[in-house]
């Protein structure tokens, strides 16, 4: 029997143990009583979503839900643009690709409320400057839109400067450009 | 010192106990830490992609003085000499030359021409201008532009205008109509010239 004491321990360790910690990860186990174990009370104010969509007069976003995929095509000064919605605005240093994109941001909510919107990039494309709604972006989140409504599909400017100088080896613009939406 | 089997389950059961509400405590949860209502949040991500590829771009400047009838900031502009002749005086913006080079025995009426030549996306310091002509022009008429020679049909082995013209705004050049001294013209005479800016 001795040689037993600290297999039966063990045993009685873990099984007082697992069920405070599925009561705290949210789990339930068989019939442990969890409803009477202190538990953190967190309410989330409806889960939100961020959809990208194409309109018939903007270029085509792919992807699903939270991501998308955007082909600006083969862009230049002197143009045509190969793809639909894509403009070029000469500039005196370079020219600027510009297309609109829609945004959904949903929400299980049934207000509709409003979200504020930042925006960073996952690498930068020097010599490229990429404006959302007119702001700058780098990879340091920055608000380009404090009271983007919730739950209906708003427009939003891409620009893209493409200065004279950039060369051949450049030529291949990628970036992705991260959205984080918080409810207000 | 050797304790009873049930005296240690008993205090094993008692530290238990004492370490159960830490269990439940955010050092072992995972989520949120926050109490209350958190504001919600969603992150998207938009890859975006693009080609750029380098471009030279032509078109005719509508400088003071030119004669260009139309098609000024667009590379397909139009340019009349009106009538003339070699003894009159010559129309505003022009010139009357009676001993061209670019022909023989003949004379010329000049305008100058301004190009706008830009380029973007490439190392290129200056381009090449080199002309042709859609037609061949009628007997004793022959164009020239900045006394080069004579400009041909050949779109393969077109005429040099300027081997290291800048890029930029205004750069101007004389487009000349000669006409041989013996040549009849009874008809208006038409033929389109083809500009080509080759970056060097």
């Amino acid at each position: 029997m001795a040689s037993f004491r600290p297999v039966l321990i063990f045993g009685l360790a873990l099984m007082a143990c697992v069920p405070a910690w599925c009561a705290a990860s949210r789990v339930r186990l068989g019939r442990v009583p969890i409803r009477r174990l202190p538990m953190m009370r967190v309410r989330i104010a409806g889960a939100m979503s961020v959809n990208f969509l194409s309109a018939a007069d903007t270029a085509s976003i792919q992807g699903a839900q939270g991501f998308g995929v955007l082909n600006l095509g083969t862009v230049s000064y002197a143009g045509p643009v190969t793809a639909r919605g894509v403009h070029i605005r000469h500039q005196p240093s370079g020219f600027d690709v510009e297309t609109s994109l829609v945004l959904r941001i949903g929400s299980q909510s049934p207000a509709g409320g409003t979200a504020s919107v930042r925006a960073w990039l996952q690498n930068l494309v020097n010599p490229y400057r990429i404006f959302l709604d007119g702001v700058p972006l780098s990879q340091h989140p920055v608000c380009v839109d404090a009271h983007v409504p919730v739950g209906v599909d708003t427009r939003h400017e891409l620009k893209i400067l493409v200065p004279f100088d950039t060369s051949a080896s450049e030529s291949k613009l990628q970036t992705e450009i991260s959205l984080q939406v918080v409810s207000n | 010192m050797k304790l009873p089997f049930e005296k240690t389950t008993q205090r094993m059961l008692a530290v238990i106990a004492l370490l159960l509400p830490l269990a439940a405590t955010p050092a072992f949860a995972t989520g949120p830490t926050c109490s209350g209502t958190c504001p919600a949040a969603a992150t998207g991500t938009l890859q975006v992609t693009a080609t750029v590829s380098s471009a030279i771009q032509f078109k005719f400047n509508s400088g003071s003085g030119l004669a260009l009838a139309s098609g000024a900031n667009t590379n397909a502009a139009t340019l009349g000499f009106g009538s003339i002749t070699e003894y009159e005086s010559a129309p505003t913006g022009m010139t009357i030359s009676t001993s061209p080079t670019f022909c023989t025995s003949c004379w010329s009426v000049s305008t100058p021409v301004a190009f706008d030549v830009s380029v973007s996306n490439m190392t290129s310091s200056n381009y090449t201008l080199t002309g042709y002509l859609s037609a061949a022009p009628p007997t004793g008429a022959s164009l020239s532009v900045n006394n080069s020679a004579a400009l041909t049909t050949s779109a393969t082995t077109p005429t040099t205008i300027d081997s290291t013209a800048a890029y930029g705004t205004g750069t101007s050049y004389d487009v000349s109509l000669g006409l041989a001294n013996t040549g009849v013209f009874t008809s208006q005479i038409s033929d389109t010239i083809n500009f080509v800016a080759t970056p060097n």
